[in-house]
């Protein structure tokens, strides 16, 4: 709960939000559509009924996740959890930060920013060990790295998301001079029918879409490039870590539990997202999930499923420091908590 | 003459801007009073501040924002003005098209917003048609309906001085539908505002050519609500600045013959 103070405060906010007009972005609006398997919404059999708020819509990068829903093992912890589906624009950090939900999917450089600014955000498990934000472009563009993509001329128009800090990144390292740079809707129309355009992706899910669609492309990764933060981690509140401990190590190894069946076998879970209003074909999402396994399971200083390293958030919270995109370095030991596999 | 007129002015201001100022002192000392997460609420002072220290990234997305509204709305002046006489000239020609111009009212913009990016060049080319889109509407039905508002008897005196159509069109329907046009562009303007910011919002360029909708996007996305209540502030000033220029023209325009510009 928040304090009545705080309370009055997210009033005074709403009101002057709607007399600034909307700010959302367009795109794909968020889903309120649950996960949980029939049977198990709720707090249905004594369950504590959780909510995880995912930041884009079901599809294999949050596969760990309808797995555990989806085999039940959220429920063998004692947690009934929802999920709900997210789109372009949704802020899940700022939802978590007010107590509108316990558990959500945010990028780790938003956790930084948002700590910031007072928001008491912890980081719990780390989806992927190695970022897959990266851009693609059209084969047939002659394109060879991601610093072509900006300065070789070959690329006319690159779509990327304003706001997230890979973009400053790219920008400083190469220049925005030579191409002119527009807001990724969350489509594939645009690129599609240009050959000198490159779009933002995750280096497993849309170049599938494309390639089904007959067009081949080449994918260049940021983390390669020298931008690799933990782009899709689980987090909660201070406040909510510190009062239900139990349900939060509970939750973070079902989550643990659910990424291990999924990595051995995602189609069952695969056919369960296509239920969940999953965009992505079932062929893609089965492709999709071969090709993330390395990004999930990682390197060998990954010791387990989840983990995150205070090396990492550091560099992190340096390239941040140093792209403008913080004004200062925060103390990253406070930003995520390791619960350990047992 | 002129005293009396400076005197009008202040008359006018001072009461807005006692309200603003007040209004502004109460968030000013709520923030203060309350210290709330910085993610949720900023004081009035943290926006000045950070607006002044970013004031060239500031100026330069206002004035593309500003660039793309004054195309659109220029362009919905002419194209609405001219499709609204058009419609007047015929009930048939109305009754066939004006349903179409509704839909132009109807459709949301960040619908139409992705295919102009696919046929045009993002950024202010089209964030300009954004702009154009959203205040057309207006335009058109004001003119149309100022024209048609023309008395009959009117009409018919040109005609028994032998009056050709274009001059009673020049000289009569336009002349008189001038009050009704100007209420149309008034709306119109505070309209382009809205539909060059919201445009920027999907059709908007992250380089030179940013707008105050990417500013708005990123603030939001960085939660850095100083930045974003600048930009909303400066995307306000410019939809006052395009109802001003309108209202300014209207004076000018009819001051001398229409009772809605005469002095108190």
């Amino acid at each position: 709960m928040i304090k009545p103070i705080v309370r009055g405060t997210v009033w005074i906010a709403l009101l002057l939000s709607v007399a600034l007009g909307a700010c959302g972005k367009g795109g794909k609006k968020s889903e309120d559509s649950t996960a949980t398997p029939a049977g198990s919404a709720g707090s249905a059999g004594g369950s504590r009924a959780v909510t995880l708020q995912l930041n884009w819509t079901p599809e294999p990068e949050f596969g760990g996740f309808y797995a555990a829903a989806h085999d039940h093992l959220y429920e063998r912890e004692g947690l009934a959890v929802s999920i709900k589906a997210g789109g372009a624009g949704v802020q899940t950090w700022k939802m978590v930060a007010t107590g509108a939900v316990p558990f959500a999917i945010a990028e780790a450089g938003e956790i930084l920013r948002a700590r910031l600014k007072d928001a008491d955000l912890v980081a719990l498990y780390a989806v992927y060990q190695t970022s897959p934000q990266a851009l693609m472009v059209h084969k047939a563009s002659g394109v060879t790295s991601l610093g072509e993509i900006f300065t070789s001329g070959k690329i006319k128009r690159v779509a990327m998301e304003s706001g997230l800090p890979y973009v400053k990144f790219v920008q400083k390292r190469y220049g925005f001079d030579k191409v002119e740079v527009v807001q990724h809707g969350g489509n594939l129309t645009l690129f599609l029918n240009d050959p000198t355009m490159a779009q933002q992706c995750f280096a497993f899910a849309e170049p599938l879409s494309a390639k089904e669609k007959g067009v081949e492309v080449s994918v260049f990764s940021t983390a390669d490039a020298g931008f690799n933060p933990y782009l899709a981690v689980v987090i909660t509140s201070g406040k909510y870590l510190a009062d239900h401990r139990a349900d939060v190590e509970a939750f973070v190894r079902a989550t643990r539990a659910g990424w291990k069946a999924y990595l051995d076998d995602a189609r069952p879970t695969n056919d369960y997202l296509k239920t969940q209003q999953a965009t992505m074909t079932i062929p893609a999402m089965n492709a999709a999930a071969d090709l993330q396994k390395p990004y999930v399971v990682g390197d060998e200083k990954t010791r387990y499923l989840g983990y995150m390293s205070e090396e990492r958030w550091k560099t992190l919270a340096d390239q941040l420091h140093e792209l403008g995109e913080i004004d200062q370095v925060p103390d990253v030991t406070k930003a995520f908590v390791n619960i350990e596999s047992k | 003459m002129t005293a009396r007129r400076v005197r009008d002015f202040a008359a006018r201001l001072v009461p807005p801007l006692c309200a603003a100022v007040a209004l502004l002192g109460m968030w000013e000392l709520w923030v203060r009073w309350t210290n709330p997460p910085r993610f949720l609420l900023c004081a009035p002072s943290e926006i000045v501040r950070d607006a002044m220290a970013r004031a060239g990234e500031l100026g330069a997305a206002t004035w593309n924002t500003a660039v793309a509204v004054a195309w659109g709305f220029a362009l919905s002046a002419v194209v609405g003005i001219a499709v609204g006489v058009l419609l007047s000239s015929s009930r048939l020609l109305e009754r066939a098209l004006y349903p179409f111009t509704v839909i132009l009212q109807t459709v949301p913009l960040v619908a139409i917003a992705p295919m102009l990016v696919i046929w045009l060049r993002a950024g202010v080319q089209a964030v300009s048609v954004c702009a154009f889109i959203v205040s057309l509407f207006p335009v058109i039905t004001n003119t149309l309906s100022g024209v048609r508002s023309i008395p009959q008897p009117q009409v018919e005196l040109f005609w028994l001085y032998g009056a050709r159509p274009w001059a009673v069109l020049t000289k009569l329907k336009l002349p008189g539908a001038v009050p009704s046009i100007m209420a149309g562009l008034r709306i119109a303007a505070g309209l382009a505002v809205i539909g060059a910011v919201v445009g920027e919002f999907v059709a908007g360029e992250l380089g030179a050519e940013r707008g105050l909708g990417i500013v708005v996007v990123v603030a939001a996305r960085q939660g850095e609500l100083p930045m974003l209540f600048a930009a909303v502030a400066l995307a306000s000033v410019l939809g006052i600045a395009m109802v001003g220029a309108v209202n300014m023209a209207a004076y000018f325009l009819m001051y001398r013959w229409h009772v809605s510009e005469r002095p108190d």
